[in-house]
């Protein structure tokens, strides 16, 4: 039997209309966009005509749309254009790497971070105001938190934010929205940020094609050929890029139709799942049957088993889940600082793992999955769980 | 033919069984280069003739147990130029490598048809050395190295000797099963049970789906690593889930290390039983872990009817990772591939358990089924050493 994939969230299959239209712009339209020629004129408009439409797509004018190479690195230019001038940044506990990471490296230069925590799945709203200084030149949240699904309030961030430097400068709010863009409606993300990274290749576009869709300038530390704007220098890849539009629209006008899809599986799997007493739903089965949570995105803990032998135990079963962490050695535990820093207990964290998916999942391919968990996990946390008292 | 001479240092003291000894390691060394080559000698010098390229005969020959150095030999025509000639090549070889240092040369003169006596071979060349290389002394008494000049039927000619490891060669004190764990410890038992002349087999416990397959690819590539010393090793990986979750079941938390490992004994001892081999080894240093107490070891221990080796039980954490580096397993050891989850792992585990008291929780555990079940489906694969 073919296998089933339920890491969407780690990276989606590709699509073949989407990959051949990259494979035919890559073939047809080979010229550099920056050339005076034909050729260079065919790319450059081509890349415009792109541009044009993802402007019409977010509302935004044409400077705003800035085409990166990943998520990752979108991330990276909002937080290094920080570094000429230095200050302070607020950022969450529970950002993916590309972000928490980078935000950490840059302590070691002249910025200060502040990381706030979560509690049950979201921003912890109290400590993340009184985190914010005079200097803030950054607050940093992620619009869907990428192993619970979790929608961050980014409404009530802007309105905090807006209320405490009513008057004076306000820092930028940048908004990592690579679990978001395409996945829940724009209205719960895209007016409340000043900058977003979004990723390409979540939503079936070849990899290697990412964006920076930015409302308020910033000065980029980078310099180069002027390409972007000058806001990411270097050759533009024209066929990811090409390929990366085609498939945000279609997410985002495909968009109710696909939660729809999406919130049929996640809501199978709550109701077989999370009536298991051995199943803990991540942060809550109430935050995840909410529209507070992303219908693509289920997180759950099997204790005692480690993430990691859980993955191994249903990869072997031919389904592809992801480890929300690793399994640590017996000397330390190695901590899943996301699940952590949401607010969830290090024995849930230590078990848990995402099951992400899309409109394609099927019922049929749920049912089974569900399934295998009980075939296959949950006799064997019984059987751990049976053992004499310590 | 190139030709290589071999010194095999303390087996030459072997007296009646040395012939023994001698075959081993001809078999050894020819088995590793697998044909193109002759070995000959007698009398603590024996020679490999061989046209195989000369960076794989000096891998072998500097990775086989019994050789304590050797030296690629240059032959000449019996005349005083010809031989001279070849003295210059090695010297300047010598300078290159070394620099400044010290030499004499021996000479030994077999066929006495030969005009000059040895002492006059040696002042002869010594001399010539000297003045063509600057950074060469002369120096008769502790020199940094030797030049050598045997007058036999051809002239050979050798310069310093490399270094061998040493030891027994493989074989000649038969064989033992290596549990080896994938840890930083138990490769360099084997390797220095090897060093002692013990054909090597080895035992991992595997624990699917608690371990990854990344862990058992750790140990075989140890077991690669291991193949340079120890050609054709055998690997036997034992299936252990249903054991461990055995005792995970049925026994106390702070017992579930020892009974693992007294299980794990028991399992070796049978197959060193099976396999017609004669003793355990194990990586285990005195007090690095709670298994590794005086106390636990002497549970454990008790679940062997073979003589359980420990070289390392006398050895530093350093002073084992220092073996673990110059044999190269030390990089392999540190990937962060678990060969036991956390899982099984207790918070506290015993320290000094009561001997009776222990013996009795296995006995109760009831394991031997599980056992038997877990050597049958073990799995045989062998490693020869790549060159």
């Amino acid at each position: 039997m073919n296998p089933i994939y339920l890491d969407w969230a780690a990276a989606a299959p590709a699509e073949k209309e989407i990959l051949d239209l990259y494979y035919e712009t890559a073939l047809k339209v080979y010229g550099n966009p920056s050339s005076k020629h034909q050729a260079g004129r065919e790319a450059r408009e081509l890349l415009s005509g792109c541009r044009e439409r993802l402007c019409r797509l977010f509302g935004l004018k044409s400077h705003q749309i800035i085409f990166t190479s990943c998520g990752t690195e979108s991330n990276c230019i909002i937080l290094t254009s920080l570094l000429p001038r230095g200050g302070h940044m607020v950022t969450t506990a529970f950002e993916h790497a590309s972000l928490y990471e980078q935000a950490r490296h840059l302590e070691g230069f002249n910025l200060n971070t502040s990381f706030v925590r979560g509690k049950e799945g979201f921003l912890d709203l109290e400590a993340f105001e009184k985190s914010l200084k005079d200097n803030t030149v950054l607050v940093s949240v992620m619009a869907v938190n990428n192993e619970t699904g979790t929608v961050q309030p980014l409404e009530v961030i802007r309105k905090i934010i807006d209320e405490k430097y009513h008057g004076k400068r306000k820092p930028l709010l940048h908004v990592d929205a690579v679990q978001a863009a395409g996945k829940i409606p724009q209205e719960e993300w895209l007016p409340w940020g000043d900058s977003f990274s979004l990723s390409g290749h979540k939503l079936s576009a070849p990899r290697g094609c990412g964006l920076v869709l930015l409302k308020r300038p910033i000065s980029p530390l980078w310099r180069g050929g002027g390409q972007e704007g000058g806001f990411r220098p270097g050759t533009e890849n024209l066929a990811a890029i090409t390929a990366t539009t085609e498939a945000l629209i279609r997410a985002v006008e495909d968009l109710e139709n696909r939660r729809t899809l999406a919130g049929r599986c996640k809501r199978l799997l709550l109701e077989e799942l999370g009536s298991l007493e051995e199943v803990r739903i991540l942060p809550s089965v109430e935050v995840a049957a909410s529209n507070r949570s992303s219908p693509f995105i289920l997180s759950l803990s099997l204790p005692p088993l480690p993430s990691e032998v859980t993955v191994r135990i249903l990869s072997e079963e031919g389904f592809y889940i992801s480890a929300g962490s690793a399994c640590s050695s017996r000397k330390e535990t190695a901590e899943n600082r996301v699940l952590s820093g949401l607010g969830v207990s290090p024995d849930l964290a230590f078990s848990a793992v995402r099951i992400s998916f899309s409109h394609k999942t099927t019922q049929e391919e749920i049912h089974r999955f569900i399934e295998a968990v009980k075939r296959s996990i949950i006799p064997m946390i019984n059987r751990l769980a049976g053992g004499k008292s310590r | 033919m190139p030709t290589y001479l071999i010194k095999i240092g303390e087996l030459s003291l072997k007296g009646g069984n040395k012939h023994i000894f001698v075959k081993s390691l001809k078999w050894n060394i020819k088995n590793r280069l697998k044909g193109g080559s002759r070995f000959y000698g007698g009398f603590g010098r024996y020679y490999l003739e061989t046209d195989l390229p000369k960076a794989m005969v000096e891998e072998v020959l500097s990775c086989t147990f019994g050789i304590v150095g050797f030296v690629e030999v240059v032959r000449a025509e019996k005349e005083m130029s010809a031989i001279q000639q070849e003295a210059l090549i090695i010297s300047d070889q010598v300078q290159r490598e070394r620099g400044r240092s010290s030499f004499k040369v021996e000479a030994r003169r077999q066929d006495k048809s030969f005009p000059l006596r040895s002492y006059d071979i040696a002042c002869a060349l010594g001399k010539s050395i000297s003045e063509a290389f600057p950074l060469l002394e002369v120096k008769v008494n502790k020199p940094d190295w030797i030049l050598s000049v045997e007058i036999r039927e051809k002239a050979l000619i050798y310069g310093p000797q490399k270094p061998g490891l040493g030891g027994l060669p493989a074989g000649t004190a038969g064989k033992g099963l290596l549990l080896l764990s994938g840890g930083i410890d138990s490769p360099v038992a084997g390797y220095l049970m090897a060093k002692r002349g013990l054909g090597i087999e080895a035992v991992y416990f595997h624990t699917p789906p608690f371990t990854s397959q990344e862990a058992r690819k750790k140990v075989e590539d140890l077991c690669r690593i291991l193949a340079r010393y120890i050609p054709g090793i055998t690997l036997l990986v034992v299936p252990f889930t249903e054991p461990q979750l055995l005792i995970k079941e049925r026994a106390r938390e702070s017992e579930t290390t020892l009974l693992m490992r007294a299980g794990m004994m028991t399992l070796a001892g049978e197959l060193v039983k099976e396999r017609g081999l004669g003793a355990l080894i194990t990586g285990e240093a005195l007090s690095q872990v709670a298994s590794q107490t005086v106390e636990s070891l002497r549970f454990t221990n008790s679940y062997a009817e073979y003589p359980v080796f420990r070289p390392c039980i006398g050895l530093d954490k350093e002073e084992i990772i220092e073996i673990a580096r110059r044999i190269g397993t030390f990089e392999t050891s540190i990937l962060p591939y678990d060969d036991c989850c956390t899982l099984f792992a207790p918070q506290r585990p015993m320290i000094r358990p009561e001997f009776k008291k222990m013996r009795e929780s296995f006995q109760a555990l009831n394991l031997m089924e599980s056992l038997d079940k877990a050597k049958e489906n073990l799995e045989v694969v062998s490693f020869e050493g790549e060159l």
